[in-house]
């Protein structure tokens, strides 16, 4: 490639190689970056659409278009034969524990975060108390969520599993729905009051309508976190509510060297993440830094 | 708001407070009771208190106390590792230039697959039959293996939960950056300072608060980790990378003895406490002030 036709490309992406050849650098520096982020998906995505032979042979790098073949993602789905994983059940069984989960977070998240806003008393040391739930460590949690879940008898079953993940969801959802209604200023509660209105009335007419989008954005992110937990199922659920979490971890101990299966439903696992990425990406970042980062 | 209250908020936060209760109090609880039985799924006898037997078979392991080790290791130098490697890509990412959201959107990636799918990522990256590094390496004569050698395993680990997480650390450094008042890098630049002069004295002091959050943040959610690092070596080769965390899915789920299982959860807690001291601390005086 000429000097020229670099740089007018680099123009195009509003960089300026001939005046600051440093930003050479910075571009070769954010390609590496993207190389780095984009490698280990895309070696899964290679090995998902190859065949065993392919994989323990000397595999290209480069995926050939012509022999890209779709036959692992074929079996996942097995219709007659039960031999293998069957993740079209692990990913229903996902899909229900997580939409259960957000559910439920959000129906508790929006009136508790609208008590934070209100300001009832000692708020800020409950605030406080829900906000450090976050922190438990889910491996040491193991074992009282079984005992738990066994004494509720929910344990094995696609509600158990949606509750248990409200320690994690509920301090998450709370955060997000406070710091948008917290916006909302306060002189449009007094004219509802004026109007003869009431707190739930300023809830259900002023403070939901105000905050849809936002509410949505937290349920998504919960949605994702729920489907994405892999550590309680381990002891809270059995066969019929295997999640896709545990598909993915079963491959290592029953089937073992189907690879390019474990690598199909690895891709699987990751599309709502995949698809949901630049919808969630601002409020990820508050959600994991407990709010105290705004990207 | 006014001075007569026509409002009432305590009966909003009461289901949120009960589901905190039943699932946040109460295992803790139960786990401290468990930690003082003899309590075994496959044992002759049935569960029974033993007082602080538990403990002391926890104090005198050196198996447990090793996991112990590798696990304030393995936070130790992730990070290092992740401070550093976040620092310099949101520097590098703190401009405009055309496609600046999609590489944003790309560096989120990781943050939204599960966390299992990362370590099977990484697993099918790394494996010496399936990976493409360690082909690659073989080229060059070096050999990686991740199920045999120790320190194979360990980096491979590291590599992972940088991947897995420098995302993050570098998103909040470029929140931190971009908050950087444009008049103050101007005026240092009019006054003739260069661009490690500009990040040293200009950037660097305004990146304090976000770097301790990153820093407090990380270190709590380090110590939390499990499903990756399971997916990946599953403490191997050996128990060389045997974590207290793995150690006690473990004993919880193949060995079924809880009452050492919920003793070393108690430990795990414990140390978890001691470590997100400094981050409990700062959201105090955050939600406070």
């Amino acid at each position: 490639m000429s000097t020229e036709r670099l740089e007018s490309l680099a123009k195009r992406f509003g960089f300026h190689f001939l005046e600051n050849p440093r930003q050479i650098l910075v571009v070769l520096g954010i390609g590496l970056v993207l190389l780095w982020i984009l490698l280990p998906v895309y070696w899964t995505l290679a090995i998902s659409m190859r065949t065993t032979e392919e994989i323990f042979g000397s595999p290209d790098l480069l995926l050939n278009p012509a022999s890209l073949n779709f036959e692992n993602y074929r079996i996942l789905w097995p219709v007659e034969d039960q031999q293998v994983a069957n993740f079209s059940r692990f990913i229903v069984n996902s899909a229900i524990i997580a939409t259960l989960n957000a559910v439920l977070t959000t129906v508790l998240a929006v009136p508790a975060a609208y008590a934070f806003r209100l300001g009832v008393g000692y708020s800020k040391h409950i605030f406080f108390w829900i906000l450090t739930n976050r922190m438990a460590p889910p491996a040491a949690f193991l074992l009282p969520m079984f005992l738990l879940t066994s004494e509720l008898n929910i344990i094995g079953t696609h509600w158990g599993l949606a509750i248990v993940y409200l320690i994690f969801n509920l301090p998450l959802a709370i955060w997000l729905v406070y710091g948008i209604i917290k916006a909302i200023p306060e002189e449009i509660d007094e004219a509802v009051y004026v109007d003869g209105g009431n707190d739930f009335t300023v809830l259900k007419e002023v403070i939901v309508p105000l905050s849809k989008p936002g509410i949505a954005v937290s349920f998504l992110l919960v949605w994702l976190f729920a489907w994405n937990h892999y550590a309680f199922t381990l002891m809270l659920s059995d066969d019929s509510t295997m999640t896709i979490t545990q598909g993915i971890a079963q491959f290592f101990t029953t089937v073992g060297t189907s690879w390019n299966l474990m690598a199909a439903g690895t891709m699987l696992s990751m599309l709502p993440g995949l698809v949901l990425a630049a919808i969630v990406q601002k409020h990820i970042v508050t959600g994991l830094t407990f709010g105290a980062v705004k990207a | 708001m006014s001075e007569t209250r026509i409002y009432d908020g305590e009966k909003y936060l009461v289901p949120s407070v009960i589901a905190f209760i039943v699932f946040g109090i109460v295992p803790v609880v139960l786990v401290i009771r468990t930690s003082f039985m003899y309590w075994e799924a496959f044992a002759a006898t049935g569960p029974r208190f033993i007082g602080l037997d538990n403990f002391e078979q926890l104090m005198n392991s050196a198996q447990y106390m090793s996991a112990t080790g590798r696990t304030l290791l393995f936070v130790g130098v992730s990070l290092v590792i992740q401070m550093g490697l976040g620092l310099a890509i949101a520097l590098l990412l703190d401009r405009e230039f055309r496609g600046d959201s999609v590489v944003r959107t790309l560096l989120v990636l990781p943050l939204t697959i599960p966390p299992i799918s990362v370590g099977a990522n990484w697993l099918l990256l790394l494996r010496t039959d399936t990976g493409l590094v360690p082909k690659m390496l073989s080229n060059f004569g070096i050999t990686f293996q991740i199920g045999e050698n120790t320190l194979d395993a360990w980096v491979a680990i590291f590599l992972m939960d940088a991947w897995h997480w420098t995302p993050l650390i570098a998103l909040i450094f470029l929140a931190g950056l971009t908050s950087v008042p444009p008049s103050l890098i101007e005026s240092a630049r009019i006054d003739g300072a260069n661009r490690w002069e500009i990040f040293w004295h200009v950037q660097l002091p305004q990146l304090k608060t976000v770097g301790v959050v990153a820093l407090l943040i990380r270190m709590m959610d380090l110590f939390r980790s499990f499903d990756d690092v399971w997916m990946l070596t599953s403490g191997g080769p050996g128990e060389d990378t045997m974590l207290l965390n793995l150690e006690i899915v473990r004993i919880m789920t193949q060995q079924t003895r809880y009452g050492i299982g919920a003793a070393l959860s108690l430990f795990a807690l414990y140390l978890i406490i001691i470590l997100s001291w400094g981050l409990v601390n700062m959201l105090h005086r955050e939600v406070l002030e």
